[in-house]
């Protein structure tokens, strides 16, 4: 398959003759081009070979260049890699959202991270950076540290000068940070008219409507926030949702909450000391990430993994998919107010916990997978137990699936809502759960087996509901398949050593891995320099993949269904966003507070209350403090 | 009677004294049970006085928005509403503290206070969610008030009282008739949940959609005297239920005071099996299922008694 593409391409297009290689089995690799070659490449491979579905778009740091890597793929799975840069100078790179809906997000982070100009990208918010950022900083450029960066001030200071300071330091430091102070975050008109959204902008002539009045009165729609803080959301975001009665007429979704600078601390790090940052990428499917970032590693470095670690990356993977569904079905029940299903299915949760721990020591961040293997092995009685356990979970979610299949306030709430068809999927590049429930053997346990799924083939859950009733029961069945994977594992489970040793230095060249998460595909770049230290770390969760289609989801719906759709594609925000604690959010009040402002504010609060807090005696309190 | 007695009668005992304290134990009940359904442990039995005195103790934050005197009214109507309702309900023996011919009807209308305590309390709160809360407790009481009128109305064509003591003295003479009744008792049943707002009724107040509706602004003792003019309401209402499709009694009061205490438990514990059981419903689809389902049947039984009241001349 990779090699008619490849002889497919250096046909149309002569001047890729030695520019196209197929650097790894279902990866075929394009060499740097110029734009207007890369531009005609993308489109007939989107136009003639279908290439439709969009992976995923990385910035890099190439230098005097910036570096855009697309990622895409077609009916055959074939992952074709695209390159092409812009000049720092002027970074300016058409948008390709028009061809593939699934590269707002990225392209977004293209303009946020790197200061890319993407011409043409719908305008929108930004994501995923604080709307109080500073305008001009770009952290994920080479030449931009984080140590310089003051996160209270929200401003970046050029490393210091040893310059004649003749006045005091100490002085000279608090002027300049009152300095900074005074020049406050002046907002950008994006920020301003921050109504965050992910996907197609809604029509101009919606946006140019007044909003909507808090009381409905005089207009009969009204806007209720979802968010940043509600109790169906797990993690903030928004979802401004227009009602015209209980008729979602129009949503908004802002998300980009929970960015920490995760893929720049990588850069910064050991390849081990990576390990431990990206197992806390997401608090459920860690496992997933650390897979794909150590078999990222391990291809680079050369390694084969012993098959038992193998066998032990699949059980503990499986796992992880079996209590992340249950969490996920737990949940849903909440959401549409079945706390029965909650409490029962968050029970069942325990016992697969409860078996992580004995394995990794932790709950969550078991911190299973090291590189080049596993670091702890499954022992005969403990495999006993996983046995048990099995068996008593296999009991529980027939019944889950029989509840289902037959309970009718189940059905009427599920069936029919946040329906995402077949074809919006596709447009859309929805992935893992939400693809499935549509009818698309979207796994790339099947698509591409790596590790033991290589001996133990999985069979695909599909359903053709496409609606949250349809997510339900594909997770549910998942869940079965899951205990005959971790059953097949531990029958076949092979003697051997848990670990290979791994170089410090890994050699230079990049590696793409994707993995199947719980909530879907789970894509890893990584690009190494020869060095102890990767050159350019880039996550991207399923759930990234998932959000371009929730505005159609949710419109056309019920206020009562927002929030079981929103659960439905099991949203994880923090996989999502990754950088640096957020002050404030301009969605909906249109103002954001920075430090200072937030004391006057607090101040004022109490001496509305009558208590003066200029007249407590700080040094006082502090004293009996200690 | 002379007026002290039926002060004590009012205030003490089967009055508001035993109607608090039978709100606050079948709360605890209530939730325990729940809970149990749920294999969790649930709450100490002073869970519902602990909570009340909390929220009593409570900072009240009133919004700026808010009318301040409908805000602040409101709790004490729902629990004045509530009181009055449980006089003409019979508790010790076969009759109410006080009862004439139509309380019935007297009492039908102070139920209606609660969600319409419920409804003005989202409105004039002037928030976003309550606002919605609001009109959904509004969309759901114009759903169920119907079918509930109807389903009441019904024993009463056969005693011939429009009086909750008349009808159970004519049912403590002719027990077998209660069985005609069943398909009322159904629809009550579940009306009742509706009524109550609970599960899978709670569209007005679900927590996951609209935080927690109508009431989503109140704090501190006005939230106490709410919920716990609602744990009355739950009171009243399976108070009520007993008395028109349970009438079973003894004529010996204090035995007639317990076989009370049996019945309510019981449908309480079917209503709370009912709430673990469902997930919430749509408001749409709570409509479409009061009017589709439950007015009909209601209709059939009201039309069931007055062909058996014409032809057998009960």
């Amino acid at each position: 398959m990779e090699n008619e593409l490849v002889s497919a391409l250096i046909t149309q297009f002569p001047e890729l003759e030695g520019k196209v290689t197929v650097s790894k089995p279902m990866r075929v690799s394009v060499d740097w081009l110029p734009q207007d070659l890369f531009l005609k490449v993308i489109y007939w491979l989107h136009d003639e070979q279908k290439l439709t579905k969009g992976h995923n778009v990385i910035g890099t740091d190439e230098g005097e260049n910036l570096g855009f890597i697309y990622m895409i793929s077609g009916p055959d799975q074939v992952i074709v890699i695209l390159r092409t840069t812009a000049p720092k100078s002027d970074p300016r790179v058409p948008s390709l959202s028009g061809l593939y809906k699934s590269f707002v997000l990225f392209e977004r982070e293209l303009c946020d991270l790197f200061g890319a100009q993407v011409t043409g990208l719908p305008s929108g918010p930004r994501y995923p950076l604080p709307d109080n950022w500073p305008k001009e900083q770009w952290p994920l450029r080479k030449e931009w540290k984080p140590e310089n960066f003051d996160r209270q001030t929200m401003t970046y200071h050029e490393p210091a000068q040893p310059a004649a300071t003749t006045a005091d330091p100490q002085q000279a430091a608090v002027e300049a940070k009152t300095e900074a102070l005074l020049e406050t975050v002046e907002l950008g008109e994006e920020a301003k008219t921050a109504t965050a959204y992910v996907n197609q902008p809604l029509p101009d002539a919606a946006a140019a409507k007044p909003p909507a009045p808090a009381h409905p009165e005089g207009d009969n729609l009204i806007t209720v926030p979802i968010g940043p803080q509600h109790p169906s959301l797990d993690e903030p975001s928004t979802f401004t949702i227009t009602l015209e009665g209980e008729k979602v007429e129009g949503a908004v979704i802002g998300i980009g909450y929970n960015h920490r600078g995760l893929e720049k601390a990588c850069e910064s790090r050991t390849y081990v000391q990576d390990l431990y940052i990206i197992e806390r990428v997401c608090g459920i499917c860690s496992h997933a990430h650390t897979t794909a970032y150590c078999m990222c590693v391990e291809q680079l470095a050369g390694v084969t993994v012993p098959p038992r670690a193998e066998y032990i990356r699949l059980i503990v993977g499986e796992m992880e998919r079996l209590h992340s569904h249950l969490l996920w079905l737990g949940v849903a029940g909440h959401e549409i107010g079945f706390d029965t299903l909650f409490m029962m299915s968050w029970r069942d949760r325990e016992r697969v916990l409860d078996i992580l721990t004995v394995l990794g020591g932790n709950r969550i961040n078991y911190g299973i997978n090291c590189l080049g293997g596993v670091r702890r092995d499954i022992d005969p009685g403990l495999a006993q137990d996983i046995l048990k356990t099995m068996d008593f979970l296999e009991t529980e979610i027939e019944y889950y699936l029989k509840l289902a299949e037959t309970d009718s306030t189940l059905a009427a709430r599920l069936a029919g809502v946040g329906v995402l068809s077949k074809a919006d999927c596709l447009l859309y590049g929805a992935a893992g759960p939400v693809a499935r429930a549509a009818g698309i053997a979207d796994d790339v346990r099947q698509i591409e087996p790596y590790g033991a799924y290589r001996d133990i083939p999985v069979r695909v859950v599909t359903d053709d509901h496409a609606d949250v009733f349809g997510r339900t029961l594909v997770r549910i069945k998942e869940m079965l398949e899951s205990i005959r994977l971790i059953r097949e594992a531990l029958r076949l489970l092979p003697e051997g050593p848990l670990t290979v040793r791994v170089p410090r230095r890994i050699p230079a060249g990049e590696a793409i891995i994707r993995v199947e998460a719980p909530r879907g595909e789970d894509l890893h770049y990584l690009r190494a320099t020869g060095t102890d230290m990767p050159d350019r770390v880039r996550v991207r969760a399923p759930t990234e993949c998932n959000w371009h289609g929730m505005q159609h989801m949710l419109e056309g719906g019920y206020l009562s269904d927002v929030p079981i759709t929103i659960a439905a594609i099991d949203p994880c925000y923090s996989c999502t966003d990754r950088a640096i604690s957020l002050t404030g959010h301009s969605s909906l009040s249109g103002e954001v507070l920075d430090w200072k402002q937030l004391r006057e504010y607090s101040l004022q609060w109490y001496r509305q209350r009558g208590v003066d807090p200029s007249r407590i005696d700080v040094s006082d309190a502090a004293a009996r403090a200690d | 009677m002379s007026v002290l007695t039926a002060l004590l009668k009012i205030l003490i005992f089967p009055g508001f004294l035993f109607l608090s304290a039978y709100a606050l134990a079948l709360q605890f009940l209530d939730r325990k049970l729940y809970a149990r359904l749920q294999s969790r442990q649930g709450p100490p039995w002073y869970q519902p006085v602990a909570d009340f005195i909390k929220l009593i103790g409570k900072e009240t934050l009133i919004p700026a928005q808010a009318n301040q005197l409908m805000f602040r009214m409101l709790p004490a109507f729902c629990l004045a509403a509530m009181a009055v309702a449980f006089v003409y309900i019979p508790v010790w023996g076969r009759g109410a503290m006080f009862s004439f011919e139509g309380d019935m009807i007297v009492v039908l209308y102070f139920l209606a206070v609660p969600p319409l305590a419920s409804f003005l309390a989202g409105w004039y709160s002037r928030s976003l969610f309550a606002t919605v809360g609001a009109t959904r407790t509004l969309t759901q009481m114009f759903a169920y008030e119907v079918p509930m009128f109807l389903a009441l109305l019904a024993p009463t064509l056969l005693s011939g009282s429009w009086s909750v003591s008349g009808n159970m003295a004519f049912y403590a003479t002719h027990p077998l008739l209660v069985l005609v009744n069943l398909p009322a008792l159904v629809v009550t049943l579940i009306v009742s949940q509706c009524k109550l707002e609970r599960t899978p009724f709670d569209a007005p107040e679900a927590e996951t959609e609209i935080v927690s509706g109508p009431l989503v602004e109140y704090g501190g003792r006005y939230l106490a005297f709410f919920t716990f003019s609602k744990d009355c309401e739950l009171v009243v209402v399976l108070s009520l239920f007993t008395a028109m499709f349970l009438p079973f009694s003894t004529g010996i009061s204090g035995v007639d005071f317990l076989l009370y205490l049996v019945k309510t438990l019981a449908v309480m514990a079917v209503l709370c099996l009912l709430r673990a059981t469902t997930a919430r419903l749509r408001i749409n689809q709570i409509v479409a299922f009061c009017w589709k389902y439950l007015a009909p049947t209601a209709l059939l039984q009201i039309i069931l008694n007055l062909v058996l009241r014409e032809v057998f001349l009960i």
